[in-house]
């Protein structure tokens, strides 16, 4: 008996480690009780924002062509697709100019705003048509040309996003339109001047936690492109000063917590990263940068989350989603180590994307740059 | 097991612990279904991310942002309502009505989903059968539904129509129609399936030996050889069968990696055992048929996994799993219809001897070692 039970009890002692949970996905099965939770729909509680948002979505379901409530709820979900790092809001905000989606001339805000979702979703021609028939007919629409100078930063368009800058600063407030400006400048390497300009636009614009949340808005965004131009500018004691005063304002704001966990990244701090992105691994740019931190700290350690970035990549690849090229270029250049892939990837992205880190991932995938 | 490794092991994984994250994908509104179609029944699992439930439904009752089995168990009524709203079935100018025969939870790429198992009577003669999917599209028109298993079919608000291929189509339609379907797919498995084949391939390259004071000779004649391959493949047959049987209709049910990372350990133990065959012919001290049987059991599982993928749970269906087993029995028999021929011919031979049967165990013990550690750590590193 003791041989036989002898080969079952080695293969349930090597099978031990498969028991340990991967998110991923999980067979169908029957909870235990009635009382079982199966979802958390709403990790961040109902709070304020979230009743606000869903009576706004109810009464625009009561009247889905009034413009003014739909104006509202696009924006709303618009500002909650980027505060969470999360798509789903953006599908809400498509409802809610369904009615006006396919209109060739809809009211100007309306063009905005169905350019920013365009934009959204890396369908950067089609917003750009929309933002320039916008600022045809309200020249002096200052978030249409912020829109239009970022889409034309985006796709490396130098002369389109310096005019789109240049009447900002006529437009806009003087944060708004020197971030523009410094953005452009980053493209062509020309960061000497616009440096010190944001950096002044900074300080004449005191925010703190206090005030409104657009200002808040407008001091985080600043502060993170200041800081990644002096990080590029090799002034790394002052890239750090601006990123802890930008989190300080917005602690979990997704876009700069990967640019901080960038620069940490890049200066060998890779222990600091875990701790800051263990609860935003839902966030795939962040979970990417988890993982590549996992990996320096502990090499193996990022097994898991490489699993599951696998995963959610193969779930765009299959849903035909496109917005992830420069991630899963990321992914295999740094933790598949597969660079003919990471080069195949980091080309395809550059048609779309023409921003310093698509270039910098088009330079490390450079073959002469292979080990 | 010595005790300073095992400490080391758990330290390390204690460690991998601390390090992981506590993730739940943000990932856009992703619905999955899976279609079969039997004689006049069309079966289907469909799994609805709850969130999206919720949205239409407003299934959280008491509003705490926690959904509760009890909230989701009790609106049956009007999840078939949504269904035959949502994904009506059109068959000529019949519209067949959904019934829900089943109601689960399941977690796709990190999403929790409702699992909802529903069957339809379909008219005398089915043709033209078809689908048409709205499903949530008015509230997010980002939603996709993704039909099918190996071949993938993308459902969104511009494509609507899922036509289903009838039966004696092309054998790589997203869904499985008729039971010689089945039997194809068993076949397909059996063949693709490496792992099944290397399990069964380690216990039958020493069928046509035996141990002798001599050292490993080959078998005295056929009959000995015959017996000894059709004793270990139809205990291996036996074992999964009941498995599958007991998976397909849901009495019992083990984790999806539990049962792989197992098969790939058999095995590694299978092959430990086939190098300790005895004199007598027996393997680690029992007949080779039994090291099949105790394994079978698990490998069993392993083929349940797979008609889950096809949708067969979603029916539960006996004609269709006969017909799978069937398929992989055919499939099973045509390998070893090949392999014992040539076995037996080559089995005096210093080849087979000293090359096939030793070198072939290794390879394989080499590839199952790094099945079972991919399988058992979510890592992917194997080509196949």
């Amino acid at each position: 008996m003791n041989r036989l039970l002898r080969p079952l009890f080695a293969t349930c002692a090597l099978a031990l480690p498969a028991s340990l949970p991967v998110h991923a996905t999980r067979l169908p099965f029957t909870p235990p009780d009635d009382s079982a939770v199966v979802a958390r729909l709403r990790p961040g509680g109902t709070g304020a924002a979230e009743r606000q948002f869903r009576a706004a979505r109810a009464a625009l379901s009561a009247s889905p062509t009034n413009l003014a409530l739909a104006l509202d709820v696009t924006r709303q979900a618009i500002r909650r697709a980027r505060a969470e790092g999360d798509p789903r809001p953006l599908g809400h905000a498509l409802t809610a100019l369904g009615p006006w989606w396919t209109l060739s001339a809809p009211p100007v805000e309306i063009l905005v705003l169905r350019a920013t979702i365009r934009q959204s979703l890396h369908d950067f021609p089609a917003a750009l048509a929309d933002l320039n028939a916008a600022v045809a007919r309200d020249p002096r629409h200052a978030a249409a040309w912020l829109t239009k100078a970022t889409v034309h930063t985006v796709r490396g368009e130098v002369s389109e996003a310096r005019a789109a800058a240049a009447r900002l600063v006529m437009l806009a407030d003087p944060l708004t339109a020197a971030v523009a400006v410094a953005q452009v400048a980053a493209l062509d390497g020309q960061t000497a001047k616009a440096i010190p300009q944001l950096l002044r636009a900074l300080e004449r614009t005191p925010v703190t936690v206090t005030s409104p949340p657009e200002q808040r808005e407008a001091a985080v965004w600043a502060g993170t492109v200041v800081a990644e131009l002096l990080a590029r500018s090799g002034r790394p004691a002052e890239a750090e000063k601006q990123f802890q005063t930008a989190l300080h304002l917005a602690p979990g704001d997704p876009y700069l917590l990967g640019a901080w966990t960038d620069f940490l990244l890049d200066h060998q701090r890779a222990a600091e990263v875990l701790p800051l992105l263990r609860e935003h691994a839902h966030v795939d740019a962040l979970l990417l940068r988890f993982a590549e931190a996992q990996r320096a700290v502990s090499a193996g350690s990022e097994a898991a989350s490489v699993a599951q970035l696998r995963a959610r990549f193969d779930l765009a690849r299959l849903r035909g989603d496109r917005l992830h090229l420069r991630e899963e270029a990321r992914f295999h250049l740094r933790l598949l180590g597969d660079f003919a892939t990471a080069r195949r990837l980091a080309e395809e992205n550059w048609i779309i994307q023409k921003e310093p880190a698509d270039a910098r991932l088009l330079a490390e995938t450079e073959p002469e740059s292979a080990p | 097991m010595k005790q300073a490794p095992f400490s080391r092991l758990l330290l390390a994984l204690g460690l991998a612990w601390l390090l992981t994250n506590s993730a739940r994908a943000h990932t856009s509104s992703t619905a999955w279904l899976q279609l079969v179609v039997s004689n006049r029944i069309a079966g289907a699992q469909l799994e609805l991310p709850l969130r999206d439930l919720d949205e239409a439904l407003g299934l959280d009752a008491n509003d705490d942002g926690q959904l509760t089995w009890g909230e989701l168990r009790r609106r049956e009524t009007d999840l078939q309502a949504l269904v035959q709203r949502g994904l009506p079935l059109r068959c000529g100018d019949a519209v067949p009505v959904w019934k829900l025969a089943g109601l689960q939870v399941s977690e796709r790429s990190e999403v929790p989903c409702a699992v909802l198992r529903l069957s339809a009577q379909l008219p005398d003669e089915p043709t033209d059968l078809a689908l048409d999917y709205h499903l949530f599209f008015d509230q997010d028109p980002l939603h996709r539904c993704l039909v099918g298993g190996a071949v993938t079919t993308v459902l969104s608000p511009e494509h609507r129509r899922f036509e289903v291929p009838s039966p004696g189509e092309n054998g790589s339609a997203p869904i499985a129609t008729g039971w010689t379907a089945f039997v194809r797919e068993g076949v397909h498995h059996i063949w693709t399936g490496y792992d099944h084949l290397a399990f069964l391939l380690v216990l039958l390259l020493p069928a046509v030996l035996r141990r002798t004071p001599h050292g490993w000779l080959g078998a005295a004649n056929f009959r000995e050889a015959f017996f000894a391959v059709i004793k270990v493949v139809t205990a291996f047959t036996l074992a999964h069968s009941v498995t599958l049987a007991l998976a397909a209709f849901e009495t019992v049910r083990l984790p999806a990696r539990l049962v792989e990372a197992t098969i790939a350990a058999s095995i590694l133990v299978a092959a430990g055992l086939a190098w300790r065959k005895t004199q007598d012919g027996r393997i680690g001290g029992r007949q080779a048929w039994l090291t099949a049987f105790g394994f079978g059991l698990i490998h069993g599982f392993g083929f349940a996994g797979v008609l889950g993928e096809l949708g067969l749970g979603s029916v539960g269906l006996a004609g269709p799993l006969l017909s799978f087993n069937l398929g992989v029995e055919l499939g099973q028999l045509a390998c070893v219809a090949v392999f014992l021929p040539v076995a037996f011919a080559l089995r005096d031979t210093r080849f087979y001897r000293h090359g096939v049967w030793p070198l072939g165990t290794a390879l394989v013990t080499l590839v199952a070692g790094g099945w079972f550690v991919e399988r058992a750590f979510a890592v992917t590193f194997m080509p196949f």
